[in-house]
């Protein structure tokens, strides 16, 4: 399921790319773009969030493609920032009333249950460095890139992170 | 929990949630083109340079084109009905030049900032609406004179010299004829010579007591001769040119050019009135009644052939004599001393018959200095409602453009180092 991505003003471009730096762009496209997705995924637990904050981070990256020297460690940062905020506006909506959106139910699997009901116990920034450690193997140096913070910020958040998950998968 | 477990469950998590953890992604959206990040700069470079270019042209300003051709004479000349005020954005005649001049007119004041620079005098083009100062020396001029054909205007200095600026082309000629100050006190009818007073230090005109000998400038050669027999004020010289005629105590006395005492003419209750006192025909004398006891109410005229008879005359307060319209009209400007009516250049007949208003000066600190002779037999009124005080003058628009051009240098420089940080800030987060 693909979801709605909504930009006023952005408009769809199918034509050539026979040009380098748009060929390389879409390779980047290519490459980052599920990863990015999943990353996205489990910081905001939404699908349909998840694919908006990756094309907004890829729309960005376009617009400042000749500055960008590591399009994969920029899209990183990019798409945690960006998760952090959709979190942020997420519980103000909850404060003031909003009506909830309804998101996207993934089909249960029990082996997945006690993992993800670990992880929706994390804040957002901690999942993302959850996953950027273990899914990605990143290196604690890459991930205080993402972060936008120092390594022993990343350290203190994977132990906590850590912490939480195993007491809450050993109460399962 | 291995980090293995936590892979695992991440991973099942996602494809769970159907997303494929590689595979064709669904196609990107892109923004327009890419912004051409070279305009920027290239615009920047632009605006500086074009305030560069601005800045050396102000600096080049008093090089600019000046030999443009003069007007041809006018044989016409136009007075504006109503006199614009003073105006300190005015351009001076040397910064651009308004041709030929009709009339001098001075203030004492000027707006806002009044007496402190000394007053404004604004030369008034022929035709009736362009207005330019001649204040460059306000601090120090003693008086100023036009040319007949207004093509020049003459000013004296107490530092002893007369500066004549061409209204044509705005070049100026200083001839230094000192010591002490000096006075320009008329114009031969062919502009060649200018009579002049040396003057005691304080005075800011002619003088008209005491034994202060005339002297005739030739502003071709640049030499000067006494003019002996003429030692007071109100010199005139006769349409001719080669004769002049000055007040001496109570005696109106006729010279020739050399100094020699052709005539003279005894005169009680007036005086002699300015340079334009000469008849076009030669044969009258202008003589402001009451001008030796300093308020003059009135004219009448001497007839320099015993067996002429002169006009009649006629009563105005008028303070000077600009020049003659023909051989039975003169122009004054009167001052109303009731404050009734402001002050105006009228055009009396002679023997009194008739007074026509021709300019009226509704600022009323306005003096009227002089008039071009040769072009009042042309004269005729017109209603300008835009006045044309020409360029700023340079001495506002330096300041503005060097102001503008560092303000310029400021914000590129404020850019460029905003721009910096957020490239390095970028570059920081890659």
């Amino acid at each position: 399921m693909r979801a709605v991505v909504r930009h006023t003003g952005v408009t769809v471009r199918s034509g050539s790319v026979a040009d380098t730096p748009q060929r390389h762009f879409d390779d980047v496209y290519a490459g980052q773009y599920a990863v990015l997705v999943r990353l996205a995924y489990t910081t905001t637990g939404s699908v349909a969030a998840a694919e908006d904050v990756v094309q907004d981070a890829f729309l960005e990256l376009y617009r400042r493609w000749t500055h960008v020297a590591e399009p994969a460690a920029w899209l990183r940062r990019a798409v945690v920032s960006r998760c952090t905020s959709w979190v942020r506006r997420r519980r103000l909506e909850r404060r003031h009333g909003q009506p909830r959106d309804p998101g996207t139910h993934p089909p249960t699997a029990p082996e997945t249950v006690a993992v993800r009901a670990a992880l929706a116990r994390l804040r957002p920034r901690h999942r993302a460095v959850v996953f950027l450690r273990y899914y990605l193997d990143l290196p604690e140096a890459e991930i205080a890139a993402a972060l936008g913070c120092r390594p022993g910020t990343v350290k203190s958040m994977l132990h906590r992170a850590r912490t939480i998950l195993r007491e809450y998968v050993d109460e399962c | 929990m291995s980090a293995e477990t936590i892979r695992a469950a991440l991973s099942a998590a996602c494809d769970d949630a159907g997303l494929p953890a590689d595979g064709a992604p669904p196609p990107p959206l892109r923004t327009p083109p890419v912004r051409r990040r070279w305009l920027a700069p290239v615009a920047a470079a632009a605006a500086v340079a074009l305030v560069v270019a601005l800045v050396v042209a102000a600096t080049l300003l008093p090089h600019r084109d000046r030999s443009a051709p003069p007007a041809a004479p006018r044989r016409s000349a136009a007075m504006p009905a109503t006199f614009a005020p003073p105006s300190l954005s005015a351009a001076s005649v040397e910064q651009s030049p308004p041709g030929p001049v009709v009339a001098l007119v001075g203030y004492a004041d000027l707006p806002v900032v009044g007496d402190l620079t000394g007053g404004q005098t604004l030369a008034v083009g022929a035709d009736g609406r362009t207005y330019r100062s001649v204040d460059a020396w306000s601090t120090s001029i003693t008086s100023q004179l036009l040319a007949p054909d207004g093509g020049s205007i003459v000013s004296g200095t107490s530092q002893g010299i007369l500066r004549v600026v061409d209204t044509r082309t705005g070049t100026d000629h200083e001839y230094e004829v000192g010591p002490g100050a000096v006075a320009p006190a008329a114009f031969s009818p062919d502009g060649r010579y200018v009579a002049y007073q040396r003057i005691p230090s304080g005075e800011v005109g002619p003088v008209c007591d005491g034994p202060v000998p005339a002297r005739l400038l030739d502003l071709r050669t640049g030499r000067t001769r006494p003019l002996t027999g003429a030692s007071g004020c109100g010199l005139a010289f006769a349409p001719d040119g080669r004769r002049i005629a000055a007040q001496v105590g109570n005696a109106v006395v006729v010279l020739d050019l050399h100094g020699h005492q052709l005539a003279r003419h005894p005169v009680s209750g007036a005086a002699l009135n300015g340079p334009h006192a000469w008849s076009p025909d030669g044969r009258y004398l202008a003589l402001a009644v009451g001008a030796l006891d300093g308020d003059v109410t009135g004219f009448r005229f001497l007839a320099l052939d015993a067996t002429d008879r002169p006009p009649a005359g006629f009563r105005a307060g008028s303070p000077a004599l600009m020049g003659w319209t023909d051989d039975r009209h003169v122009v004054t400007y009167d001052v109303d001393r009731a404050g009734a009516a402001p002050d105006a250049f009228v055009a009396h007949a002679v023997d009194g018959t008739s007074a026509t208003v021709v300019s009226a000066d509704e600022y009323g600190s306005g003096t009227a200095v002089d008039m071009a002779a040769d072009l009042l037999p042309h004269l005729r009124t017109v209603r300008v409602d835009h006045p044309g005080y020409g360029p700023w003058p340079d001495w506002a628009v330096r300041p503005v453009l060097v102001a503008l051009a560092l303000l310029a240098i400021v914000a590129a420089v404020v850019v460029t180092a905003v721009r910096r940080t957020r490239r390095r800030r970028r570059d920081t987060t890659t």
